[in-house]
């Protein structure tokens, strides 16, 4: 039997409900009427004091219209094609599937393409129509799932270090070498390094919109979901903690290096021991764009809360090719001045 | 019989006496003649000093053998030849050979005898000091340009073998055979951007913009400049680090150890700079004039 699949509607006039970053609540689009969270989590309790949802695993309804909607098996809420009503998958946001906490979305649909649009100014080899809001391909709010881990890093290295100092006689140049082994160790804290819990969204991406405001994490609720689409996670907290020890691990190992005082070192060992572990499953807010250039797909994204929009933009060849002749003509002809005028040279 | 013996003998000494070079007319030097120090040059206490004890030749010769090195024949072919080549490039050539030198060093000798003679500004002077063995090639004014150091080097090389054989006719014909091939070829690339800026022979040379250098320089600056320019476009990165989530204000830095292990030394020898190559160095004589010129022992 199919589950169903629960959508925010609106308590007055049951028209759908969807959560906007502008207003940080929930606005009805027919009745105007405005609501928090508080006000929905009421009128929820009085529902589930009535209704009970049987589960299934085999297929979805969307409970607005009926229709049997195809989600991804990790997909926890989506638009149903049929009414464009948004559907939420209830029971992949159960028990340990729940996340700890959620960071609403900031920025509208609107902020995210005028962000792209904007990309192109002040740089001159982007080919003039790429950042025409007409090649987004496609554009969607998406909560990633990510795992926030904390630790306390508690890191060694040894190895050997060089001193070196020179010194001149008349008739020689000498060098004395130095060898030192040295040994640093410390203990070093991280909070919330975020991984992306998800194979379905490149890392990299991910990583070039750090960082977000972990101080505007709300506890998790269904209802922030609605307009937007939402993803569980694929990989679990110990399938991806070492991706954040080994982040950890370079930046602890660029501090210790920075107590060394030799010319030149090399670490011949090192222990990196992550203590106190925790990883907390949270729903991030980022906006994908596709942009489709020349038959070619570009991906980018936009930090759901901060803004800060990422993408590799492509470079207009001949732009570029220009740009470098026109610059080797101009500095020769420069450095020529200059030797001609100020040092008197003759051609 | 003596009679005749002595007759017969005189008449050898008296031939062999014109066998060599006729006696070089030398003219006094007088406050009227100004000490025959040309007019380009100041009349001070130095100027007169050093003409006084160089010999004031008629300039209108070109040869002058006081060591008498060269025999009659050889002393009129040398002349003809010299005569031949000062007239076609209107330059001085002399060539002056001497039983040994005075208080002065070559090159002092060389330079007064061109400076405190009518010769022409522009000039090479050749210097043979018998006793001492040294050669000495002077130039003077635009001399100077014409031959530079690696030129005046390589033509004592070229001429010190002969000298040494006591071969002192070859050797100077060799040497005005090579004056005559360096004015055919005129001045070299170095010395071509050079020109004499008084009528002391001081020359300054404009060296030449090194556009060779320049362009690969600055199309290797401009590469990299674009390179830069264009590393913002592509910005998706994965992080390696993780500085933004370090709590620095509770990190702890535990014990730390250095500990000597073993030590060695090495040494490179400094060269010394040897200066050389062409070009020209020019140094000032008694007079004031600037002179270029090298030489040698043979």
């Amino acid at each position: 039997m199919p589950s169903n699949v629960t959508d925010q509607k609106c308590p007055s006039c049951r028209a759908p409900l969807r959560y906007s970053p502008k207003t940080k609540g929930w606005d009805c689009e027919y009745c105007k009427t405005h609501f928090t969270l508080q006000d929905l989590k009421k009128v929820r309790t009085e529902k589930e004091k009535k209704q009970k949802h049987p589960f299934s695993s085999a297929g979805y309804t969307c409970k607005n219209c009926g229709a049997n909607i195809l989600v991804s098996e990790h997909t926890t809420a989506t638009t149903c094609v049929y009414c464009r009503s948004t559907a939420l998958i209830d029971e992949r946001l159960e028990n340990e599937l729940t996340p700890n906490s959620i960071l609403p979305f900031k920025k509208t649909k609107e902020e995210a393409i005028e962000a792209f649009k904007k990309m192109g100014i002040r740089k001159w080899f982007v080919p003039k129509e790429f950042t025409s809001s007409k090649n987004i391909q496609e554009i969607q709010g998406i909560y990633i799932p990510f795992w926030l881990f904390d630790f306390c890093l508690e890191a060694t290295i040894a190895g050997k270090g060089i001193r070196l100092s020179t010194w001149i006689t008349s008739d020689y140049q000498y060098t004395k070498r130095d060898t030192y082994h040295f040994e640093r160790e410390g203990k070093f804290p991280f909070y919330d390094i975020p991984v992306d819990g998800s194979k379905h969204f490149d890392d990299a991406l991910m990583n070039s919109i750090e960082p977000f405001d972990y101080k505007e994490l709300v506890s998790f609720d269904g209802a922030y979901l609605s307009g937007f689409l939402a993803e569980k996670y694929d990989q679990t907290k110990e399938e991806v903690q070492s991706v954040a020890v080994d982040r950890a691990a370079t930046t602890v190992i660029e501090r210790l290096e920075r107590g060394l005082t030799y010319n030149s070192h090399t670490i011949e060992t090192k222990t990196m021991n992550p203590t106190n572990l925790d990883g907390e499953y949270v729903l991030l807010p980022v906006w994908l764009l596709n942009i489709k250039y020349k038959d070619q797909i570009y991906p980018f994204a936009m930090n759901g809360q901060t803004g800060k929009m990422i993408g590799d933009i492509p470079v207009q060849k001949s732009k570029v090719i220009l740009f470098f002749i026109l610059l080797s003509l101009v500095l020769s002809l420069l450095i020529i001045l200059v030797f001609v005028g100020i040092g008197g040279y003759v051609l | 019989m003596k009679k005749i013996g002595i007759f017969l003998i005189t008449i050898l000494l008296v031939l062999t006496e014109s066998v060599h070079a006729s006696e070089i007319v030398t003219f006094e030097r007088t406050s009227e003649n100004r000490y025959g120090i040309p007019e380009r040059f100041n009349l001070g206490d130095k100027q007169i000093e050093h003409a006084m004890i160089t010999p004031y030749v008629d300039s209108s010769k070109k040869v002058y053998d006081f060591a008498e090195l060269f025999q009659e024949e050889e002393n009129i072919k040398l002349e003809e030849y010299a005569q031949k080549i000062s007239k076609q490039e209107n330059y001085g050539i002399v060539i002056v050979t001497i039983p040994d030198l005075d208080s002065r060093t070559p090159r002092e000798y060389a330079d007064d005898f061109y400076d405190y003679n009518d010769f022409s500004k522009d000039g090479i002077l050749l210097l043979i000091s018998l006793g001492s063995r040294d050669v000495y090639i002077s130039t003077s004014g635009y001399g100077q340009i014409l031959f530079d150091n690696s030129r005046v080097d390589s033509m004592i090389e070229e001429i010190t073998p002969d000298l040494s054989n006591q071969d002192y006719y070859d050797a100077v014909h060799l040497f005005l055979r090579e004056t005559e091939n360096y004015f055919d070829r005129g001045p070299s690339k170095s010395m071509s951007r050079c020109e004499i800026i008084n009528s002391y022979g001081d020359y300054t040379c404009k060296k030449k913009v090194p556009v060779f250098w320049i362009i690969p320089i600055s199309t290797l600056i401009s590469l990299l400049v674009t390179w830069l320019c264009t590393k913002k476009y592509k910005k998706i990165m994965l992080a390696d680090d993780a500085d933004t989530y370090l709590m620095k204000e509770e990190l702890e830095l535990g014990k730390k150890v250095d500990t000597f292990l073993h030590t060695s030394t090495a040494r490179i020898r400094i060269s010394s700079n040897s200066s050389s190559g062409g070009g020209g160095s020019s140094h000032h004589g008694s007079s004031g004039a600037s002179h270029g010129g090298g030489g040698g022992k043979f």
